[in-house]
């Protein structure tokens, strides 16, 4: 009787699954997998990376590497600047280098080594420094923001991937085009209703 | 021993008993589904995207892909007038003409140049953007509002090229031409308020 009893339980509690609350510390993991959800539950940062990530399997094999060292490096200094946590607002330049980045992904044109580094340095800096959760201190915050950038970094591999994978055939290319439309039209929105709101 | 077992999991249900999520949703989420679900819902809009992808494919190279790109940019602008409080006039009417206009095109296989097959839909993405972006500041998260209709715009367009590509069978250039037609037909019962 005592496992029918259970079993009802059991049943019940699977009927019922809790929601989990976005961009907040989840409860009940350490502050280093915090971290790494950050960039996940923040739609500006995974709109930024899918952007960078495109952008930069887009290029050629040289851009390519020296872009991704560019943007590992200039993250770090984000996440440095994040330690700090300044105060300062700047998802608006989240949202803009992502809105910048779609359209040049839209566009596809021939940038060189210099300037896709350059964008990748943008966008690693400002997610690196858009990371910072101002209620943590101490040993958990560097964690949190370790966390942080290990993610950043795998997730940018992703659409990174796809783009440099998807780079033989020319409808293949126009379909990593038109997602970069749709980044850079998502962000654009989003701007407008920030300088609004101001 | 029974109703011990319907007790038990009443009690357990009103415990685990979650806020009650009204069409808007909340968060993310909510915000994601809203945005998907507004190019979606409208059948106007639903008819007009799938003209642009159907356009597009009658078209060619390079418009099957031009005009994907071109149509979410420009409505990124409507949507940012629409954000800003910018009025066009006659929204509804802009969207509903869109139909019978792109689904003309189809219907009667107009190939204009590339810049004017861009013009006409960018022309029209006004619009079509700035229905979304007066509905943008109400939603529960605005960016994943603009992802998810963005998205929902794009498959929308996907639908017209996947059905567009059988172009290039006779017996197919017909069906896409019809498909042109309804969308037309359609358009005009939008406009007098028929559909």
């Amino acid at each position: 009787m005592i496992n029918r009893t259970s079993a009802v339980f059991f049943c019940g509690l699977l009927a019922t699954p809790g929601m989990a609350l976005a961009h907040s510390p989840v409860k009940g993991l350490d502050s280093f997998y915090n971290g790494m959800l950050h960039p996940v539950f923040v739609p500006a940062h995974m709109l930024l990376l899918i952007a960078i990530g495109l952008f930069i399997g887009q290029q050629g094999a040289k851009e390519q590497q020296l872009a991704l060292v560019s943007f590992v490096v200039a993250t770090i200094v984000g996440l440095a600047v994040a330690w700090f946590s300044f105060g300062i607002e700047i998802e608006i330049f989240v949202l803009g280098s992502a809105a910048l980045i779609g359209l040049l992904i839209a566009t596809s044109p021939v940038v060189g080594i210099f300037w896709s580094s350059l964008v990748a340095v943008t966008a690693g800096f400002f997610l690196g420094a858009d990371s910072t959760q101002e209620a943590l201190l101490g040993k958990e915050k560097l964690f949190t923001l370790l966390g942080s950038g290990v993610a950043i970094y795998f997730l940018l591999l992703y659409p990174m991937a796809l783009a440099d994978h998807f780079k033989k055939k020319e409808w293949h290319k126009i379909g990593i085009r038109v997602i970069g439309s749709w980044l850079a039209a998502s962000a654009l929105l989003v701007l407008s209703l920030s300088f609004v709101s101001k | 021993m029974r109703q011990v077992h319907t007790l038990a999991l009443t009690t357990l249900l009103l415990t685990f008993a979650g806020t009650a999520s009204a069409h808007e949703g909340t968060g993310i989420a909510g915000g994601f589904i809203s945005g998907f679900m507004h190019p979606v819902l409208g059948w106007d809009h639903v008819a007009a995207m799938v003209a642009v992808g159907l356009w597009g494919a009658f078209l060619g190279k390079p418009s099957v892909f031009l005009l994907p790109v071109v149509f979410p940019l420009v409505m990124a602008f409507g949507g940012a007038l629409g954000v800003m409080g910018v009025p066009i006039p006659a929204v509804e009417t802009g969207i509903a003409a869109s139909a019978v206009v792109l689904g003309a095109m189809v219907a009667f296989a107009v190939r204009p140049p590339i810049w004017v097959a861009a013009l006409i839909v960018g022309a029209f993405a006004i619009f079509h953007g700035h229905a979304h972006g007066t509905e943008l500041p109400n939603a529960a998260n605005a960016l994943a509002y603009s992802i998810g209709f963005v998205i929902a715009t794009g498959l929308l367009h996907l639908s017209g090229i996947a059905f567009g590509l059988i172009v290039r069978w006779p017996v197919g250039k017909i069906a896409v031409q019809a498909g042109g037609g309804v969308i037309a037909l359609a358009g005009i019962g939008f406009l007098t308020g028929l559909i």
